[in-house]
């Protein structure tokens, strides 16, 4: 196997301590950063996060493959070229007030940070003022994704699209959301500008609304 | 038929005369406060309410509302004495938020204003990097119970009803972990580390054991049904691989089941959150009787399919109605229409408790929850 597979092998099964290594060998042997990060990387976390989609894999197996990713990154981000670093765009994200699930949010989180874009987290139990404050400190933002697990947090999403509609900020940007109990129905009876079941279609859904 | 005969009838998976029902008794069949606090004002009862789970804010319904509402089941109310000071327990609160730490070390806040439960902020564990550090953390010490406390459950036992002890000692094999190092740290833990975990999980199943011990020691012989909560799934699967469910997690269950049963225990119940289906006959090899909260909304577990594949082998305890659409968010009419489809589906051959998919949460209308309860008491008999 080629030192660049070695690398996907490790990204996609999670070793996290090799990646660092066969980074560096693979910049010794010649191979450039560029290539590392978006053949090695990018694409294989792309792969990683189908499988966990079509449940192939689970969440641990995303969880660490998404860890390795991002310790490669650290590796390579130095090296890359200014006009390489340029991210894809930039996304911000939040579980909705009230609401402490996470985990779904995290996925999603790494899948559009593994697929090019900066991204902000703002953690759990996010109020409507801080997104509007975090739209408004951060006018390159194109979408923002709204995370609610839980019938009783689900009301927040519609308050705070209003939010972003009043505060004159949704022709900036996009809002999508998602979480267990959302569907593509509740996504359009609100007016988000989207819904994805899962992270990989999360991210599809964010490069599209992007762009 | 009294309450208990009835529930253990249909835990044997016969028919007994009618559907049992648990609401506000079982493991996750329970009230959150301000709902609790609605039908409390439906009924025009005026009571002190004693709180059951602070971070989820749920209560102990009284024997009163439990008597309106024909329920079959009623549940020990535990009264923990702690045997030491526990180091990381306290709680405190600031301007605008309550905070509490647990036994565990985990802690959680709630804001003041509008909060609605607590959320988990943090764990002893969450900045850990090997063993040596894990090695750190002060285990719990199982509570005793009061011995007078046993003439409670001997008193529903003496009253017919069916008993159950709803509290565990922490979360179930899979699921305490994550609470302690973080979700994240956790599930990368059990596939990258499992050396990590082995050691944690083996000596959770001797904590359990103690705290059942102490448990039995006041209640001894008046005990039908146990439970352990263990999540294994997410809206469209598992968590992790049923591999690992079965290989890494369940025979811990086994052990600690077949431990419980030896001493008297009738039956014992794994409460399961999400789409479990995929390790459902793992979950009846491990001898769980019976399964909670039944998220038949999740991908998977449909009531059809379930009592068809796995009807004659486990009990169904929850599934009644859907809480993640139907209940909260749907018309009296749609919530009476899905409560008897359900019934329906389940009631055949026994093996069915009827309960809510989890317990009932504070946006729940009382309209709605009064159409599931009147369309259950319409047609519950066999
Ligand atoms: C794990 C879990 C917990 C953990 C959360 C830990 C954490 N750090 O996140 C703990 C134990 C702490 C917990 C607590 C509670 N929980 Co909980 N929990 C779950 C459980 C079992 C799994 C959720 C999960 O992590 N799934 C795994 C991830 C990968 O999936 P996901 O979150 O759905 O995310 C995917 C997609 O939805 C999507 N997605 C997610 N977010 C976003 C955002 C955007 C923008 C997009 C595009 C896509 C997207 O992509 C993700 C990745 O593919 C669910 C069961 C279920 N059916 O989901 C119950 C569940 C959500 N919980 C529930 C309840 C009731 C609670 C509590 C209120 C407790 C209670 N017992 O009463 C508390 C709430 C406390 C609070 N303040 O929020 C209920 C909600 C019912 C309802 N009425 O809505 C559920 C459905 C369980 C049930 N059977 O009824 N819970």
């Amino acid at each position: 196997m080629n030192r660049m597979e070695e690398i996907r092998k490790a990204v996609e099964t999670g070793r996290r301590k090799q990646i660092a290594g066969l980074i560096k060998e693979a910049l010794e042997e010649g191979c450039s950063p560029f290539d590392i990060l978006n053949y090695g990387m990018i694409e294989t976390m792309g792969l990683v996060g189908e499988k966990f989609k079509t449940g192939e894999i689970y969440v641990p197996e995303m969880l660490v493959a998404a860890r390795t990713m991002k310790e490669g990154v650290e590796v390579i981000k130095p090296l890359l070229m200014s006009g390489q670093t340029a991210a894809a765009g930039k996304f911000i994200i939040g579980t909705v007030e009230g609401d402490l699930h996470d985990i779904g949010k995290n996925l999603v989180a790494m899948m559009v940070e593994s697929s090019g874009f900066a991204v902000i987290d703002l953690g759990v139990d996010v109020a409507p003022e801080k997104f509007i404050a975090a739209i408004r400190e951060n006018p390159d933002c194109q979408v923002v994704g709204l995370s609610a697990l839980l019938t009783t947090t689900m009301p927040s999403l519609g308050k705070i699209l209003t939010a972003v509609r009043e505060a004159g900020l949704h022709a900036q940007v996009k809002i999508i959301i998602g979480g267990a109990p959302i569907t593509q129905e509740y996504a359009d009876k609100i007016g988000a500008d989207g819904f994805a079941a899962d992270a990989a279609s999360a991210a599809t859904l964010v490069k599209e609304l992007a762009s | 038929m009294n309450a208990r005969e009835r529930v253990l009838c249909a835990l044997s998976h016969k028919e007994p005369d009618r559907i049992p029902l648990d609401l506000g008794a079982g493991c996750s069949c329970k009230f959150t406060k301000y709902f609790y606090v609605k039908l409390l004002d439906y009924f025009g009862i005026k009571e002190d309410i004693e709180m059951n789970h602070i971070p989820y804010q749920l209560v102990n319904a009284s024997d009163k509302v439990l008597d309106l509402l024909k329920c079959d089941v009623r549940s020990a109310h535990l009264h923990p004495v702690p045997r030491e000071k526990n180091p990381y327990a306290r709680s405190w609160e600031t301007e605008d938020s309550y905070y509490l730490t647990n036994n565990w070390g985990v802690e959680y806040r709630m804001p003041k204003h509008q909060g609605l439960y607590y959320d988990l902020i943090g764990g002893v564990l969450f900045d850990t990097e090997d063993d040596e550090d894990d090695k750190k953390f002060i285990w719990p010490i199982p509570e005793k119970f009061p011995p007078a406390d046993r003439r409670e459950l001997g008193n529903y036992r003496a009253a017919g009803y069916a008993t159950y002890v709803s509290e565990q000692f922490g979360n179930g094999f899979l699921q305490q972990g994550p609470l302690m190092w973080g979700f994240e740290n956790w599930f990368a833990m059990l596939v990258a580390e499992p050396e990590r975990c082995e050691p944690f999980i083996e000596k959770l199943l001797t904590k359990k054991i103690e705290y059942y011990d102490n448990i039995l020691e006041v209640y001894g012989g008046l005990v039908d049904i146990c439970c352990e909560a263990d999540d294994f799934g997410t809206q469209r699967g598992t968590f992790i691989s049923p591999k690992v469910i079965r290989e890494m997690i369940l025979p811990y269950h086994k052990k600690l089941n077949a431990y419980l049963k030896a001493k008297g225990v009738g039956f014992m119940t794994l409460h399961s959150c999400g789409s479990v289906e995929a390790v459902i006959p793992d979950i009846i090899e491990a001898g769980f009787d019976c399964l909670n909260p039944v998220q038949i909304s999740a991908h998977n577990m449909s009531p059809q399919h379930l009592k068809k594949t796995y009807g004659k082998d486990i009990v169904f305890w929850g599934g009644g109605i859907n809480t993640q659409f139907t209940l909260p968010n749907g018309t009296p009419e749609q919530v009476r229409e899905e409560t008897k489809r359900n019934m329906d589906l389940f009631a055949r051959d026994g093996g069915f408790v009827f309960s809510t998919v989890h317990n009932v949460q504070d946006d729940v209308p009382i309209e709605n929850f009064i159409a599931m309860w009147e369309t259950f008491q319409d047609n519950c008999k066999y």
